[in-house]
């Protein structure tokens, strides 16, 4: 279905990423790789070795700079799917974290990927349409303590993938947010949680899977999707959440397309 | 000169300039900012009843601005502080330029974050005091046509209340204010870009009444508050209430051990 078309991919060198730049690979699509870390270039070279053609760009996305490096990097190539993954945490007490983190943390999370977004947004416009995939997270619906700065880039994300996939609609571009729980990635140990319950726990989701139900709705033109969650959740938590808290979780992931969200 | 010092960020008109007075009245002296000369009538205005005005021309969604601001706090201990300052912008997000889309973020977002963390620090070291961060009941209904300002209130919504419960316990309040829509400059703005939005000419709430409400929560160091009975049906639709639950389970996984 994407075979000969271009798939942009941002934070692809691990995780999420990673996984999402093997499945549109497995599509057939081109790949433009782009990460702040030069393990993309493994990333690249192992898809290559299955034939796929593969750019790789590294650049951190967290400065304009960035953002204009990969951005010159696309050039007038046309881009059909963006899926711009590329985000990190932030552990620890709000007073206790640095503010040159913190500002890391939204530097990225949100104006880079706002403004990726936007210019995706503009070129996709303009050529007629195009397909965007946002990694926010079921944390933005959790004001999130020990986390609060991260949880609230995703609130961010959630609310501006929701607000802008009606804006883009009638111009032939998609946007869906993939939200996921917590998932087995070096998320939680770059974000300095790893003395954490989260951090620790071994039943958080595999990457793959999540990258998957990610790429199945981008593909579907889906407004949003929360893989693997739920059935966990319930099961550890069912008894100890009110059931209006587990409502709403689960209307995050099961209210049907299109409904309200436009 | 009063024995307490209030700060609002965003004070030459609207909820900053109401929450400025009802704070000047309640006994406070001020220091006040806005990033247009409209700040120094409003501070005119303040004096009239009786506190000590400090007022400074500052663009807050800057990092010089910032610290321009801090350096005017000059290390005096807040016993009120308002994150008020925001902007909005409207048109179809693809149609807005991004220099305007980067200092809405800059400003509604980064910014209020660094600014809450010196002054959460400042309050928490010294034992004692009281913020109040404008968020809006936007932050919980996405809307387009105004994206990228819906989705900054959602932050500020979030970060406030994972605030709140890091915090419990302590004696430093932070109040989250969710106003609906208010009948304030924000929709007439020149580079908002809401003139023509439906919104900017359809009854809004009154912003004496809104500050009023904001104000009171905070003094009774109160989490949430959203004035109107209309925008309180509007968030109990949308789940508004069991944020704080959220919270707190989310404390459970994320503490550090």
């Amino acid at each position: 279905m994407a075979s000969g078309e271009t798939a942009l991919i941002t934070g692809a060198s691990s995780g999420i990423g990673r996984e999402l730049a093997a499945l549109a690979a497995e599509d057939g699509c081109r790949l433009i790789l782009t990460a702040h870390e030069p393990e993309v270039k493994t990333v690249a070279d192992a898809l290559r070795g299955r034939g796929v053609d593969v750019t790789t760009v590294v650049a951190d996305l967290a400065t304009a700079r960035g953002v204009e490096e990969l951005w010159a990097a696309v050039g007038s190539q046309r881009i059909d799917y963006l899926l711009a993954n590329a985000g990190r945490g932030l552990g620890d007490a709000f007073l206790d974290q640095s503010l040159d983190r913190i500002e890391e943390v939204i530097h990225l999370n949100v104006t880079g990927t706002t403004a990726l977004v936007h210019r995706a947004a503009q070129s996709m416009r303009d050529a007629g349409g195009g397909r965007i995939l946002i990694t926010g997270s079921l944390a933005g619906n959790i004001p999130g303590s020990y986390q609060a700065v991260y949880n609230a880039t995703k609130a961010y994300i959630d609310t501006f993938a929701y607000g802008i996939r009606n804006e883009l609609k009638d111009a032939g571009v998609t946007v869906t947010c993939l939200m996921p729980g917590p998932v087995e990635t070096d998320f939680f140990h770059r974000a300095d949680m790893d003395d954490t319950p989260v951090g620790q726990s071994d039943s958080k989701a595999d990457a793959e899977k999540v990258a998957r139900e990610g790429w199945m709705a981008v593909k579907a033109g889906k407004s949003g999707v929360s893989p693997t969650f739920m059935t966990k959740l319930q099961s550890a938590m069912s008894g100890i959440l009110p059931d209006s808290v587990l409502a709403r979780l689960h209307r995050d992931m099961a209210e049907p397309e299109e409904k309200t969200h436009g | 000169m009063a024995d307490r010092l209030a700060v609002v960020t965003g004070a030459s008109t609207g909820l900053g300039y109401q929450l400025a007075r009802l704070a000047a009245q309640d006994g406070h002296d001020l220091i006040i900012c806005a990033d247009e000369d409209e700040i120094h009538t409003a501070a005119d205005k303040l004096r009239s009843l009786g506190a000590q005005v400090e007022a400074t021309v500052v663009d807050l969604s800057s990092k010089a601005g910032v610290d321009t601001f801090w350096a005017a706090v000059d290390g005096r201990p807040v016993d009120l502080f308002c994150a008020n300052a925001g902007r909005a912008l409207g048109q179809a997000f693809a149609d807005q330029d991004w220099p305007d889309v980067k200092r809405l973020i800059d400003l509604n977002i980064l910014q209020t974050t660094t600014v809450l963390h010196r002054i959460g620090r400042q309050m928490h070291a010294r034992g004692q005091g009281r913020i109040l961060v404008t968020g809006s009941i936007v932050g919980y209904v996405p809307g387009p046509y105004d994206a990228v300002y819906d989705a900054t209130k959602a932050y500020l919504n979030s970060l406030c209340y994972a605030l709140q419960d890091e915090w419990e316990g302590s004696p430093v309040t932070l109040t989250c204010l969710m106003p609906g829509p208010t009948e304030t400059p924000i929709f007439h703005r020149e580079g908002n870009d809401l003139e023509d939005a439906p919104i900017a000419e359809q009854d809004k709430d009154d912003p004496v009444k809104v500050a009023e409400r904001g104000y009171a929560a905070a003094m009774e160091g109160q989490r949430g508050v959203v004035p109107g009975l209309h925008n309180r049906a509007i968030t109990a639709l949308t789940g508004l209430v069991p944020e704080t639950i959220l919270a707190r389970i989310h404390r459970m996984a994320a503490e550090p051990q």
